[in-house]
């Protein structure tokens, strides 16, 4: 009896490999336009597209199917509708090229747009000159892969993301390269990301863009030369690892920027050549640790509207001004950072610090409420100012302080660079 | 003399208007949210009495703003979701909200120059609309 329910699964299991049938689209095939083989396509099927260009408007996806090109064929959506339109779980999109959908304001026109399907993968796709890139909307268990988006924005305003999540869960976006958009990734109520090995760059506004999205991790990632940094914002438990935060100048830019963010870590990052590097406003509990610090304009600007986050273990090096904030109340911690511009001594040789170090200039509040001042940097009376207020602390915090600074700065192995 | 005195005269007038004040799309940031302004179909202001100026990405950051703060208003201006880049007047304006308006800061509102408009793309947007009034005791 048992061999017979073997060999009746054998059966059963052939006949559902005979079912999975692949399509050959080609120009000077029997099936030469994607349309047609969607249409004859059945659950399981593969679509096998050659080499060529073919022409797309708004092809929408509707069978779990497996879109496989053989060296990027071409889908140009020639500025009419969206690219490709996934509506059915499971459909797999490989090694193929979108390019050339419709931009403006009547919708989100998207290479790849992904309405309401599960277990969707995107992987070795190529989008050119998209509006937005890759939408996902109320779609779940994404895997977005080893894609190439860039796109060639005429002007800021008129340009969309590259890869865009509204109303998801459990996506995962890694080694993308993603330039020439909007915000390169932009999470929307997105739950559970991950967002690892990806390089944003050359985007218009945001590297990558977190709004009402909790529990997210993004780790690996390059973010530089974006209009305006990274910005996470109105989001809880989120954690940040080992990313690179590069060449972020601009009168508002920042390395990245935190609004009203909660219960969240940023761990062994590197912020090097940024105006602002980390920017803080309505945080609270974020554990900073770990970070490298270089050669930014400002290394931390924490407003006073933030409380209970602590710094621990950071380098500050090279930095025009190391800590600013606006206001005298402050309830945050620094504890055994290294700071390049403390001038302390450490007589019990435990690599320690004796004399705390007060991180917040004279003259960096001074900048803060006049910004024009800003004209007496490194002048003589500058020093004078500082070296006074530093003996005698009367305009800056008192309780800004690191109690416990290093000697020497950490090496931490910066991510990629 | 005299014609000197008249046109620093004027020039003081001149600086004293509350006129609005076109939006750089791009460049500007939000008052309260610190983003940068990009959709040109959402941008909005407010001029306090003694003229200055407060740009928003969207209708929901420049309402929070107003009942957070409480400012003397001059006037408030809102983009006419019809007409993207053109600035109207926010208290006469009707605002729909809508789960399919996706703006800037997940407040799904949307402003339109008359209730005519209003009604007409509560089609494409179905859901409530609402006036000034309405929309900051919300």
């Amino acid at each position: 009896m048992r061999i017979f329910k073997f060999f009746f699964f054998f059966l059963f299991s052939g006949i559902y490999c005979a079912n999975a049938r692949t399509i050959q689209v080609c120009k000077s095939c029997e099936i030469s336009n994607l349309e047609t083989a969607v249409e004859l396509a059945q659950d399981g099927d593969v679509i096998r597209i050659q080499k060529g260009t073919y022409n797309i408007n708004n092809l929408e996806i509707n069978k779990k199917i497996r879109l496989i090109g053989e060296d990027f064929p071409i889908l140009d959506a020639g500025f009419k509708d969206d690219g490709l339109l996934v509506t059915a779980d499971g459909v797999e999109i490989y090694s193929i090229e979108v390019r050339n959908t419709k931009r403006g304001n009547l919708k989100d026109f998207s290479g790849i747009r992904i309405d309401g399907a599960d277990n969707v993968i995107v992987w070795g796709v190529r989008i050119y000159n998209a509006f937005f890139g890759v939408y996902l909307s109320n779609s779940n268990n994404a895997l977005i892969y080893g894609n190439v988006l860039v796109g060639i924005a005429p002007d800021q305003t008129s340009s969309g993301d590259g890869i865009r999540l509204w109303k998801c869960r459990n996506v995962k976006i890694i080694k993308n390269y993603v330039s020439g958009h909007r915000d390169g990734i932009y999470f929307e109520f997105a739950y559970n990301g991950e967002i690892k090995n990806n390089k944003s760059i050359k985007n218009l506004r945001y590297g990558l863009h977190f709004m009402f999205s909790d529990t997210n991790w993004f780790a690996d990632n390059l973010f530089t030369h974006n209009g305006t940094g990274v910005a996470v914002m109105y989001s809880s438990h989120i954690t940040m690892l080992r990313n690179g935060f590069y060449q972020n100048w601009g009168s508002a830019s920042y390395g990245m920027l935190l609004k009203d963010i909660k219960d969240s870590r940023i761990q062994q990052n590197m912020f090097k050549m940024n105006t602002i590097a980390l920017y803080f406003e309505g945080s609270s509990r974020v554990k900073v640790d770990s970070n490298s610090f270089m050669e930014n304009g400002w290394a931390l600007k924490l407003l006073s509207s933030c409380s209970q986050d602590s710094f621990l273990t950071n380098n500050f090096i090279a930095n025009t001004f190391d800590v600013s904030t606006n206001g005298t109340l402050f309830l945050n911690y620094f504890h055994e950072n290294y700071w390049e511009k403390y001038t302390g001594y450490d007589i019990n040789k435990d690599k320690i610090g004796d004399v705390p170090h007060r991180p917040v200039s004279m003259y960096s509040m001074m900048v803060e409420n006049m910004p024009f001042v800003i004209f007496f940097m490194r002048s003589f009376i500058v020093d004078l100012m500082n070296k006074a207020e530093q003996n005698i602390p009367s305009i800056t915090p008192e309780n800004v302080l690191d109690s416990a600074p290093r000697m020497h700065a950490f090496k931490y192995n910066a991510s990629s660079s | 003399m005299k014609k000197h005195l008249k046109l620093t005269l004027l020039s003081l007038l001149v600086s004293c208007t509350t006129g609005p004040v076109p939006i750089k799309y791009g460049k500007d940031n939000c008052e309260l949210c610190k983003m940068t302004i990009m959709d040109n179909k959402f941008g909005s202001e407010i001029i306090t009495d003694k003229g200055k100026v407060m740009k928003f990405d969207s209708d929901e950051c420049m309402r929070d703003y107003y009942n957070k703060e409480k400012p003397k208003l001059g006037s408030v201006l809102v983009t006419d979701f019809n007409k993207p880049g053109t600035l109207i007047d926010g208290k006469t304006a009707y605002y729909i909200h809508s789960d399919k308006m996706k703006s800037p800061m997940g407040g799904n509102l949307g402003a339109f120059a008359s209730k005519k408009d209003a009604d007409e793309a509560s089609k494409r947007f179905p859901g409530d609309i609402w006036t000034w009034e309405k929309l900051i005791s919300q």
